[in-house]
């Protein structure tokens, strides 16, 4: 620190360097501490498409670096208004049928994009996708749901909705949505 | 709670390549079946000042802290159309006045708020939100947007609408959305209230 007499009468200059940023108390003082993440477990729903394979390409390199597990979700859409025009509809068979071969689905790609790279777990649901989606979320205690999207605007947009969307606004923890074309952050 | 202790040890052991990767031997650290990465060097915020978006500030932060990114803090200012006709009216603040006043409330934000080794760049735009904020990402090369939404759903979405929403359609790269009453995967010290970022 200098004083320095100024031109003015009864004025001085004081210069600090540095070293006196302690004296006035500066930003380091007040700068709130960085928060530790805890990132535990990451829910990536799956519809087999390469949309949403690209999803889990986020998901593995998240779930190793922060330790998490990834939980890979399906959920199967069965049609309960196909009408009775072709007999009967045995939709529990149905159900169970779309179950299994969604679990065997599951399993294989967590065994090919997975690998042993990160703890996975899968998961079947049935019913409407959004709600099953959060309602899941919520069950599991997910810390995060990444999601990809096909990035629709305008009439394709309204007409085909976005289930990445109807997400973001129901979840209720926060959502990684990743897109098919696009500038990525995940790279070799 | 194995996999829990599992999960730490992995998180430690991995850190370590992470930081070397900026060298060219990063491939003799990591196997070879994992040669994914996670790159984030630049984040953007969009800042409104509302409690919301300060919370996804924090994600930022925490985020920029772990990979040693940079955050690209942008507040949008929409033009007050009408009032701009009014150029000579005393009490009226041109839109660049205003914008002149938030980037000053930006900075001392930033300091707030901001880890002192993190650059930061903060940036006031003029125009509609969403427009802005998916333009200064590109142009910015953002990693990564974090975006807090207020996550208001039936009649109060169709009028007030979501400019995280939007970000989230038109954005070139993935977009965190965080919501402002959630389970957070950012810890807190105390239990949290929203009074507190402030």
């Amino acid at each position: 620190m200098k004083i320095k007499p100024a031109t003015k009468r009864g004025q001085v200059i004081v210069e600090l360097n540095r070293k006196d940023e302690s004296i006035l108390g500066t930003s380091q003082n007040t700068y709130n501490k960085p928060t530790p993440f805890s990132l535990k477990d990451i829910l990536v729903p799956i519809d087999f498409s390469d949309c949403s394979k690209k999803a889990l390409r986020y998901a593995v390199p998240f779930a190793k670096q922060f330790g998490a597990t990834i939980t890979l979700l399906h959920v199967v859409h069965v049609n309960y208004s196909a009408g009775p025009e072709f007999g009967a509809i045995d939709f529990p068979l149905i159900e169970a049928d779309l179950r299994k071969s969604a679990e065997k689905q599951l399993a294989e790609l967590a065994a090919t994009e997975i690998q042993q790279q990160a703890p996975a777990q899968t998961l079947v649901r049935i019913g409407q996708e959004v709600a099953e989606i959060v309602d899941s979320a919520r069950k599991l205690k997910s810390d995060l749901i990444i999601i990809s999207t096909h990035g629709r605007t305008g009439l394709k947009h309204v007409f085909m909705g976005s289930v990445a969307e109807n997400v973001i606004r129901r979840a209720t923890c926060p959502v990684l949505v990743v897109r098919e074309q696009e500038h990525e952050f995940i790279g070799n | 709670m194995k996999m829990a202790g599992k999960g730490t040890e992995n998180k430690r052991r991995w850190i370590r390549p992470l930081a070397t990767q900026i060298g060219t031997s990063s491939t003799s650290l990591a196997p070879a079946a994992s040669r994914l990465w996670i790159q984030l060097k630049k984040l953007l915020v969009p800042i409104d000042f509302s409690d919301s978006s300060l919370k996804a500030l924090k994600y930022a932060v925490a985020f920029a802290g772990r990979f040693d990114a940079s955050i690209c803090l942008v507040h949008v200012v929409e033009p007050a159309s009408f009032l701009n006709d009014l150029r000579n009216g005393p009490l009226v603040i041109s839109d660049r006045e205003v914008a002149n006043r938030l980037h000053h409330k930006l900075i001392m934000l930033a300091r707030r708020e901001i880890d002192p080794l993190t650059p930061v760049h903060p940036l006031v735009c003029i125009g509609k939100p969403f427009n802005e904020i998916v333009r200064t990402a590109k142009a910015f090369k953002a990693d990564l947007i974090v975006i807090a939404t207020h996550g208001r759903t039936g009649l109060k979405r169709a009028f007030l609408g979501s400019t995280a929403e939007r970000v989230v359609q038109h954005a070139h790269c993935p977009v965190l959305v965080v919501r402002q009453q959630e389970d957070d995967f950012v810890q807190r010290d105390q239990p949290s209230t929203d009074k507190e970022l402030l």
